[in-house]
Formats: C-alpha cells, sequence, structure tokens
C-alpha cells in the first residue's frame, strides 16, 4: 500500500465523516430547540387550561349547589350530585397545589394537567386569595356532602350566596393568572433565556457528536460503524419527532375536548370581529346558531340587542382593541355584563334571555391582536334577582296594609273589604268580555255608559278607603280613576281601550284580597293576644252593635272632615248629637254610612268656604255639618237630615252645566222650581266642579245615592238649598 | 400635580375638593359648567379633570374632546349619575381616561383617580 494513497484513503472517509458530523449536528440542535420550543408552548397551553379551569370554577360551584338545592326542592336524590361535587372539590384542591408547589393536577377528563407554580408576586399573591376563597367555601362544601340525603336549604342557601359573592373575583383572579402567564412567556420567548438554550445545546451537540470524530481519526476503520450508528440515532431522533407531534395533536384534541365540555361560551375574536376556529360548544347554544367560526361576532349581536346596545357594543370592541386605551378602564364600562337579549322563537314570537358577557385583550407583541370573550346564560340568576326584587316590594306594600288597619276595628275592615268586593264584582260583571265583543261596534253611548258604572263602583271604593284612612287602598282607586278619566275623555272608544281598566280591576282585586289576608291574620294575632274581648265588643257577629259603634261612624266622618278640612284650608265642626245608624234596618246600615261619606266630601269639596270668605259674607269662621234624625212628613219613613251651612248648591251653576250637557232646555230650565233644579245633582255624570280633586268632584257619587236609596231600597231623598246659606238633604229608608 | 373639579354643583365641587385632599395635588381648582371649564383650562393647564356630564352651558362629553385638543396628555375622570352605559362607553370613546359612577364614596374617588396613572 503506498503511503500517499493511503492518506487519501484516509482522508476520504474523514471528510465523509465530518460533513454527516456537522449534518447531525445542526439537525440535533434544531431538534433540540424545537424540543424546548414545544415544552415551552405545552406549558403555557397548561396554565392557561388552568386559569380556564379556575375561570369555570365559581360557575360550577354555584351550578354543583343549584342543582342540589333544585334536587332537594323536587324531592330527587342528590347522591350523584354530591359524588360530582366532592371529585371536583379535590380537583380544585389540585389546583391550589398546582399553582403553588408544581402537583399534577387529573381534570375531570382523567388527563394529567402539569402546571408551572406561579412565581411572580401578583401571581402568587392572587393565588393565595383564591385558596383563601375557597376554603371556607370547602367548609361549607364537605358539611353538604357530610349531610348526604338530609340536605338543610339554609346551608345551601348559604354556600351558594358565599359562591356568587366571590364569584367576580374568582373570573378576576383566572383573568389575572392567565395575564401573569402570559407576560412570563412573552419574556421568555423574548428574552436571551431561548437564544441561551439554543446556543448551549448546538454547542453540547456539536461537541458530543466531536468525540465520534476523534474516535474518527484514530480509529478510521470504524467509520463505517459510527455512520450508521447516527444514521440509527438520525432514525431514532425522527421517530421521537412524529412522536412529539403525536403529542401536540393529542394536546390540541384535549382542549378540544375542554372546549366541548365548559359550561361557559368562550370565544376569540380578532379586530374586524371574526370568531376564531376553536370556540366552546356552549357558545352555539347560547346563540342558537351552528358553525360559528368564521362568524362576524357583531353580525350575531346585531340581530339579538337592541339597535342602541349594538351601538353601544360596536364602539366598546373598538376600544378594547385600540392599544393605546388602558383594558382596565374599558374593562371596567363593559355594556354587556348584563344585557337583555331577544332570540326569535321558532313557534312563534320571541325569546328574551339575558346574557352576561365578559372580555379579555390578548396582546402580542405589545398590540391587541385578538380579544378573548366569555359568555354566560344568566338568565336565571337575572330572575330570580327580579323576583327577589318583587318580592322585596310585595312586603314592602303588605307592611303599608298592615299599618293602615292596624289602627282600624276589625269589623270596619272586613266591612270595607266586603263592600270593596260587592264593587270589584258589579265592575267584573259590566266588562265582561263576550258582552264587548257585541257591544264595542260603533255603540260608544253603551260603552260609556259602563264607564260610568265603573267609576262609581271605583269612587265608592274610594270614597270608604278614605273614611277609614286606607291610604293605599285610596291612592289606588285614584289612580284607577284617573284610567277611566282618559277614556271618558277619548271621542271615540272600542272594547280594547278597556284593557287598562280591566288590568287596574284586577290589581284592586289582588289588593283588597292580600288585605282581607292580612286581615285575617291580624285576627289570629289579636285573638292569640288574649286581650280580644275589648276589641271584638264592637263586632258583635250577630250584627247587634253596641252603641259605641255609630259612635265610631261619627268619630270616623269627623275625622274625615278634619282631613279634608286640613288639606283645603277649611274648618267645619260635625255635629250629630242624636244620631244613630241603630234605628235603620241591620242590612241598611252600611248603606247609610256610604251615604254619609259621600255627603260629607261633597260638602267639604263644594260647600263650605274658606274661613275668610265666610267671615266677608256675615257667617261664623268655622262651618258646621248637622246631621239630625227624623222622620218624612208624608211617608212616615225613618231617616236623617244632612245640614251643612256653606255656600250650599251652586244653583245658576247647576242650571248651566244641565243645560251645556243638554239634560234640560233653556226653556225648562226658566219654568224649573230651585228645588227641582237642586235635584239634577242626582243624574248620571252630573258635577258642577270646576277641577277634579282628591275630595270629590268626578261627576259621580250623588248618583249612586240616589240609584241605591230611590231605586235599590225604595227609599226618598230630599233637598231643600237656600243659596250662599244653607244645603240640607234628607234621606229616608224604609222601616 | 394640578386638577380641575368640572360639575354643576356646588355640593359635589366640595365632596370632590375634599376627598381629592388626600391625592395631594397642589393646586386644585373647579368650574361649574363646561364652558366656564374650557376657560379655566386654558389658563390653568391641570393634569386630572374630574368632569360630570350633564351640565348647563356644554355637556360633559363635548368639554372633554375640547379639552383633549387643548392638552392630549390630559387625564379625565368622567363622573356620572347616568347608569347608563352607553354614556360610559361615549365616555372613554372621546377620550376620557376613567369612567366614576354617581354616587361615589371617597375610596371610590381616590381608587378611580389612582388607576388613572397605572400602567
Amino acid at each position: 500500500m503506498n503511503k500517499k494513497s493511503s492518506l487519501l484513503n484516509l482522508l476520504k472517509p474523514i471528510g465523509w465523516g465530518l460533513l454527516a458530523v456537522s449534518f447531525l449536528a445542526s439537525l440535533y440542535g434544531i431538534f433540540h430547540y424545537s424540543n424546548i420550543l414545544r415544552r415551552e408552548l405545552e406549558q403555557h397551553g397548561e396554565v392557561r387550561t388552568g386559569a380556564v379551569l379556575v375561570r369555570t370554577m365559581d360557575a360550577r360551584w354555584i351550578a354543583f349547589l343549584g342543582s342540589i338545592e333544585i334536587a332537594r326542592r323536587d324531592g330527587q336524590p342528590v347522591g350523584d350530585i354530591l359524588k360530582d361535587l366532592k371529585a371536583y372539590s379535590s380537583l380544585t384542591n389540585d389546583l391550589f397545589k398546582a399553582y403553588i408547589i408544581a402537583a399534577p393536577v387529573k381534570t375531570i377528563t382523567g388527563r394529567i394537567l402539569n402546571i408551572r407554580p406561579v412565581n411572580t408576586p401578583v401571581g402568587m399573591s392572587v393565588a393565595q386569595e383564591l385558596q383563601s376563597i375557597w376554603s371556607p367555601l370547602e367548609v361549607k362544601i364537605q358539611a353538604i356532602i357530610q349531610n348526604g340525603e338530609n340536605q338543610n336549604p339554609e346551608q345551601l342557601a348559604e354556600a351558594f350566596a358565599y359562591a356568587q359573592k366571590h364569584s367576580k373575583r374568582v373570573i378576576e383572579i383566572s383573568d389575572i393568572l392567565s395575564g401573569e402567564e402570559n407576560i412570563y412567556r412573552d419574556q421568555r420567548m423574548a428574552g436571551p433565556i431561548i437564544l441561551r438554550y439554543i446556543l448551549v445545546s448546538y454547542l453540547t451537540a456539536v461537541s458530543v457528536l466531536l468525540i465520534p470524530i476523534i474516535l474518527l481519526m484514530g480509529r478510521i476503520r470504524k467509520s463505517n460503524t459510527a455512520l450508521e450508528e447516527s444514521a440509527a440515532l438520525l432514525s431514532q431522533k425522527n421517530a421521537q419527532l412524529a412522536e412529539d407531534a403525536r403529542k401536540i395533536e393529542e394536546a390540541k384534541r384535549e382542549s378540544d375536548v375542554i372546549m366541548e365540555t365548559v359550561q361557559e361560551g368562550l370565544l376569540l375574536i380578532d379586530v374586524k370581529g371574526v370568531i376564531g376556529a376553536q370556540y366552546s360548544r356552549e357558545l352555539e347554544r347560547i346563540f342558537r346558531m351552528e358553525n360559528l367560526a368564521g362568524f362576524n361576532f357583531l353580525n350575531i349581536l346585531q340581530r339579538i340587542l337592541t339597535e342602541k346596545m349594538y351601538n353601544t357594543t360596536r364602539d366598546y370592541l373598538g376600544l378594547l382593541f385600540d392599544s393605546k386605551r388602558k383594558e382596565k378602564q374599558i374593562l371596567k364600562v363593559n355594556p354587556l355584563d348584563v344585557v337583555e337579549v331577544n332570540f326569535s322563537n321558532p313557534e312563534g314570537g320571541f325569546i328574551t334571555k339575558y346574557l352576561g358577557f365578559t372580555f379579555r385583550r390578548v396582546v402580542e407583541a405589545g398590540v391587541v391582536t385578538r380579544v378573548f370573550i366569555g359568555v354566560g346564560d344568566i338568565t336565571s340568576r337575572v330572575t330570580l334577582e327580579r323576583e327577589l326584587r318583587q318580592s322585596e316590594l310585595k312586603k314592602e306594600k303588605q307592611f303599608d296594609l298592615l299599618l293602615g288597619i292596624l289602627h282600624i276595628e276589625p269589623k270596619q275592615v272586613q266591612e270595607f273589604i266586603e263592600t270593596a268586593k260587592k264593587d270589584l264584582l258589579e265592575i267584573t260583571t259590566t266588562l265582561r268580555a263576550e258582552d264587548f265583543a257585541a257591544a264595542s261596534a260603533g255603540k260608544i253611548d253603551e260603552l260609556r255608559d259602563r264607564l260610568n258604572v265603573v267609576f262609581r263602583c271605583v269612587h265608592n271604593i274610594k270614597g270608604n278607603a278614605a273614611y277609614l284612612k286606607l291610604v293605599y287602598f285610596q291612592k289606588m282607586a285614584d289612580e284607577f280613576e284617573s284610567k277611566i278619566n282618559q277614556l271618558r275623555n277619548r271621542p271615540s272608544l272600542t272594547g280594547d281601550d278597556f284593557l287598562s281598566i280591566v288590568m287596574a280591576q284586577s290589581d284592586l282585586r289582588n289588593d283588597v284580597e292580600e288585605l282581607d289576608e292580612i286581615r285575617s291574620k291580624l285576627g289570629e294575632l289579636r285573638i292569640g293576644g288574649g286581650n280580644s274581648t275589648e276589641l271584638f265588643k264592637n263586632s258583635d257577629r250577630n250584627g247587634n252593635a253596641t252603641q259605641t259603634r255609630e259612635d265610631e261612624l261619627i268619630v270616623g266622618l269627623r275625622g274625615l272632615v278634619t282631613d279634608i278640612a286640613q288639606k283645603t284650608g277649611k274648618s267645619v265642626r260635625l255635629e250629630a248629637k242624636d244620631f244613630t245608624a241603630e234605628s235603620f234596618r241591620s242590612d241598611y246600615r252600611p248603606l247609610v254610612r256610604d251615604v254619609l261619606i259621600q255627603l260629607t266630601r261633597n260638602s267639604m269639596a263644594h260647600s263650605f268656604e274658606l274661613p275668610a270668605e265666610r267671615t266677608k259674607v256675615g257667617k261664623g269662621r268655622e262651618g258646621v255639618i248637622e246631621i239630625r234624625p227624623t222622620k218624612h212628613e208624608e211617608s212616615g219613613l225613618n231617616g236623617f237630615l244632612f245640614r251643612d251651612d256653606g255656600k250650599g248648591i251652586d244653583i245658576i251653576k247647576v242650571r248651566e252645566r244641565a243645560i251645556a250637557q243638554g239634560l234640560i232646555t233653556p226653556e225648562d230650565a226658566q219654568r224649573m222650581a230651585e228645588t227641582e233644579l237642586a235635584m239634577l245633582i242626582f243624574t248620571p255624570g252630573f258635577s258642577t266642579a270646576d277641577e277634579v280633586t282628591t275630595e270629590a268632584g268626578r261627576g259621580m257619587g250623588m248618583d249612586i245615592i240616589k240609584e241605591k236609596i230611590i231605586d235599590e231600597c225604595g227609599g226618598e231623598i230630599t233637598v231643600s238649598v237656600e243659596p250662599g246659606k244653607h244645603c240640607t238633604f234628607g234621606i229616608f229608608l224604609p222601616n | 400635580m394640578k386638577l380641575l373639579i368640572v360639575d354643576d354643583s356646588t355640593l359635589i365641587r366640595r365632596a370632590i375638593e375634599r376627598f381629592a385632599n388626600k391625592f395631594q395635588f397642589d393646586e386644585i381648582r373647579s368650574a361649574n359648567n363646561g364652558a366656564n371649564a374650557l376657560k379655566e383650562f386654558k389658563n390653568f393647564l391641570p393634569d386630572v379633570v374630574t368632569m360630570d356630564i350633564t351640565m348647563p352651558e356644554m355637556d360633559g362629553l363635548t368639554c372633554v374632546e375640547a379639552i383633549l385638543r387643548e392638552k392630549p396628555e390630559v387625564q379625565i375622570l368622567v363622573i356620572s349619575a347616568l347608569a347608563d352605559k352607553s354614556t360610559a362607553v361615549e365616555a372613554i370613546k372621546r377620550g376620557a381616561s376613567g369612567f366614576l359612577l354617581k354616587p361615589f364614596t371617597e375610596e371610590t374617588l381616590i381608587t378611580s383617580l389612582e388607576e388613572l396613572f397605572e400602567e
């Protein structure tokens, strides 16, 4: 073998060897780099998944506790839910451990999650805060699990309230954790650590592979073997790369599982509002649409939001993508944290839901590239809150009613309820639907008549309420009257116009029912109180009222007089020495009371002058109402006179009004005596008052008196007037 | 650091002034409507403005825009009793840095002021 050729022979494999080695070294370097990158990304993904778990934590607690409560109420077993709750509790504990000491977490799907422990000051503080939120709840949840099938609703409610109270903070913490992770990753990726890794790994690879070169130099003959070994190594590495790819694929599949099962709508949108490929299945359910990837988020919102809300939301997303604006300030004015949305219902009409949206920026290299959105259907929460508010309002009303009747004798309250129910029944009969269909077309007079009947009934309720100082009912009846007056002033009427009346009627009916309920409860309370004799002496069930009861009627009237006098600035005294409702048949007594209330109100509103005015015309400063028992001269009927010394009935005004309203002709007016003209005030719908006030003057009242006394009972009414001086009504009823 | 308080209610101006004392402003001035606020702003050139939304003469949102044209880096905290969320979004859109809902407390006001300077 010659020297030259042997050297050449020697150099050739060395050259090949070096080439192969440097190729392998670079391959290894690239592989190592990709490996580090993959690990970084994988762990980043894991931490994000952990943050997602935290984000849904509050919703899960609430859902668990809620379903236990629902099952408990329905009498269903709760064992299965408790089992899941237990599993979830330990998952939660694992999660905390993971954040603090990097212990592996086994998710519900069975996957092992390797979360890097948080090591930033902010991250550690929120992780601790989260644990401090969880610890008391865990104690409560353990107790609930211990309770098994014998659940205590108070314990549940308490835990539920606790979870709800901290819900917002938990979501914020989740956001902070993922934010911290983003910062960490950005630093890792951008910082010199990765570069150093690459350099070191490359150098290591080269130096490790240099050993075979040295060996090659020494043992050239074995170069072929070394090459083969390297090739084997290469193929092994290739296989590992394929394995890594498979793992990444699997990780993606697992994130898909999360997206499938998470209970919240999660999505990413880009700056144009386009929804990304990965979003949670729940989102399709919430939006009632499928295949949302590629859809524009704003277009979906446009369909379900009001125009104003849509415009605000569009502006809001604009702000979110504007990297110059501070995220914290923008998150504070989230217009969609609770928003009403309407979906068209396939069965007709629409469905109203409440959604809660949370937003979070995804920042890459200082620019907001996407926005992460969480959506939850919070309809049940919102409805619950609303029901709570309503029940509180109801409680307040009941309190008002209760306060209202505390100072009144039970018997009187009962009478009020009975007459109110009678009036309400008359309203219902008048408004009966089937009659309306026939009556509504063109029969305006018919409808107006009905309206008048309804008004009379409501007015009566109002009068009685004012007499008993049931302020709440007085107010309700007054509002009811206003509604009727609105209809009265309409040029035309249809059956539909009565809808508001029907509603008001049903509201009033409910209020009366409620009053009745409170009254009966209060009755029990009073009997239970032990000193019921005093209170019930006046309400002998056989109607044998004692002397005190008439006094009460007069006392009540006196109270009414004082009340109205105060409001109107008048000064009036009521005298009724010998009057007693005793002298009337017991079934007429409520009517006597109603009539006296009405007459008193009318006198107070129309007849009495202000003190100054009275002094000017030479009367006493104080007006006087006198109620005196009497008998009818001709018929001998038992009755009373009601006299007031105010200006009485303004005959001139009555005449003008009667002519204007077409009740009489000017010629009739010439012929009629003053008393006859005065009797016109008993015509339905007639009033001389210029203004409508709460006290009187809506053109009703006197006509009810006439209808009840004369038409229903066969009694008599007399009027005697001396204009400017006094006015006396005589009311007479059969014995 | 200088603060300008803009609110048409004397009571609220005083309350903000008292609360803001904790923040150690070098000087605090106030204005009772948008037009006066703009005048005052040009002389005073404050670093922070608290701005009521509903005011006579010139409403708060218009005033925010006018002030930002004078000094773009000023921090404006819009304070409003309007719970309407579109108002809040509109305020931020026009360049306000923060939004605070009335009624506010000393604590919420201080927090909102601090947040104006957070990065």
